[in-house]
């Protein structure tokens, strides 16, 4: 009798603390030296998405509007998907290089500063102080210094497109996200801002 | 004879009003807490029962209800998805949905129990509002429906 009563309080307690969150968290060590922290349980996320009905969001489908595109990008990821790990894509610019990657089951990008990203951001801080920049209250990242790393599981970006061929397929992404544990999504650093996208099962960003 | 009936009448109204009371906080309270921080600033505590916001929203008439079509139109985008959050958010864990501390100001906005409570404290005030997740996932719900009612009756939408 107790072993009956017991199961479902366990099963249930189960599912509900095993449920995934979404963290962001933003530092700031410059101007008001903000931090923020968000955290979202995926679920809440899940059954949240399909009803918001603003600008281009509907029933959890994000519509893009990418007319000059004639690729398919459900055909491209499964292409990548049956290929050997490996680097797809490299821009070496002066401001930036870029280089996107398949990496186990993951689609990994990184964007790290160019050889000269530092002299135009002098040049452009120069440029932003000659300008009225009194009514910026938010900092903005430093694209000169700025780190990014995306690091998305390829089952994610294959739900995100499997909705029509103009829309992300947003709540179908963020139920294969919920099944993954411990997972770094974004880093973002430059040299006064860092932020970070994860998921894990903690309810807290500690 | 008419002492016992007195005392009978008084014990029923007692009762009746206790019951009422009980009803009316059962839904649990809505707190508003604010501090101000210069000297001899106020202090405004309002307890109040959580039902009192449905019911009023219930018993206003609709045309004294009349929302701008602009309003109409984002409260039935957003809000269908506010009762969902808020009833889903019950299921959740406990913790901290969203803090934001800097040199000037702190926000802390958590769910705790069956409640949603939002914390500010800046140089000028403290302010602690807590709500039940029922009561806003109610409302929104009732908000919503007015304002797609309003959106369905009104043939210029």
């Amino acid at each position: 009798m107790t072993k009956k009563l017991l199961l479902p309080l366990l099963l249930s307690s189960t599912f509900v603390f095993a449920d995934s969150w979404l963290h962001v968290k933003v530092d700031n060590s410059e101007g008001d030296k903000e931090h923020v922290r968000v955290n979202v349980p995926l679920s809440l996320a899940e059954k949240v998405l399909p009803a918001i009905q603003v600008n281009k969001i509907h029933q959890g489908k994000l519509q893009l509007n990418h007319e000059n595109v004639s690729v398919d990008p459900r055909a491209l990821v499964d292409a990548v998907r049956h290929t050997a790990d490996g680097v797809f894509v490299t821009v070496d610019s002066d401001q930036q290089k870029v280089r996107v990657a398949k990496e186990g089951g993951y689609l990994v990008v990184q964007v790290r500063p160019g050889p000269n990203a530092g002299k135009d951001a002098d040049r452009a801080k120069e440029k932003e102080k000659e300008s009225d920049s009194r009514s910026r209250k938010h900092h903005q990242m430093d694209k000169s210094t700025e780190n990014v790393d995306v690091r998305l599981p390829l089952d994610v970006v294959e739900a995100l497109l499997s909705g029509g061929r103009d829309e992300l397929d947003l709540g179908a992404a963020l139920k294969v996200l919920s099944s993954h544990k411990d997972l770094a999504l974004v880093t973002v650093n430059d040299k006064s801002q860092t932020v970070r996208i994860w998921i894990d099962d903690k309810s807290s960003s500690e | 004879m008419i002492m016992p009936m007195l005392g009978k009448g008084a014990a029923i109204l007692g009762g009746a009003v206790l019951l009422c009371g009980a009803a009316a906080y059962s839904a649990g309270v809505v707190c508003v807490d604010v501090q101000e921080k210069k000297p001899g600033g106020h202090h405004i505590f309002l307890p109040l029962p959580a039902l009192a916001g449905p019911a009023a929203l219930a018993l206003i008439p609709a045309h004294h209800m009349h929302m701008p079509i602009n309003d109409r139109r984002e409260a039935s985008q957003i809000l269908p998805a506010v009762e969902i959050a808020a009833q889903e958010l019950e299921r959740c864990p406990d913790g901290t949905l969203v803090e934001v501390e800097s040199a000037h100001e702190t926000v802390h906005i958590k769910k705790d129990g069956g409640y949603l409570t939002i914390d500010v404290d800046d140089p000028n005030e403290t302010v602690h509002v807590a709500v039940p997740l029922r009561i806003v996932g109610t409302m929104a719900g009732q908000i919503a429906r007015r304002a797609e009612q309003q959106r369905g009756s009104d043939p210029s939408i």
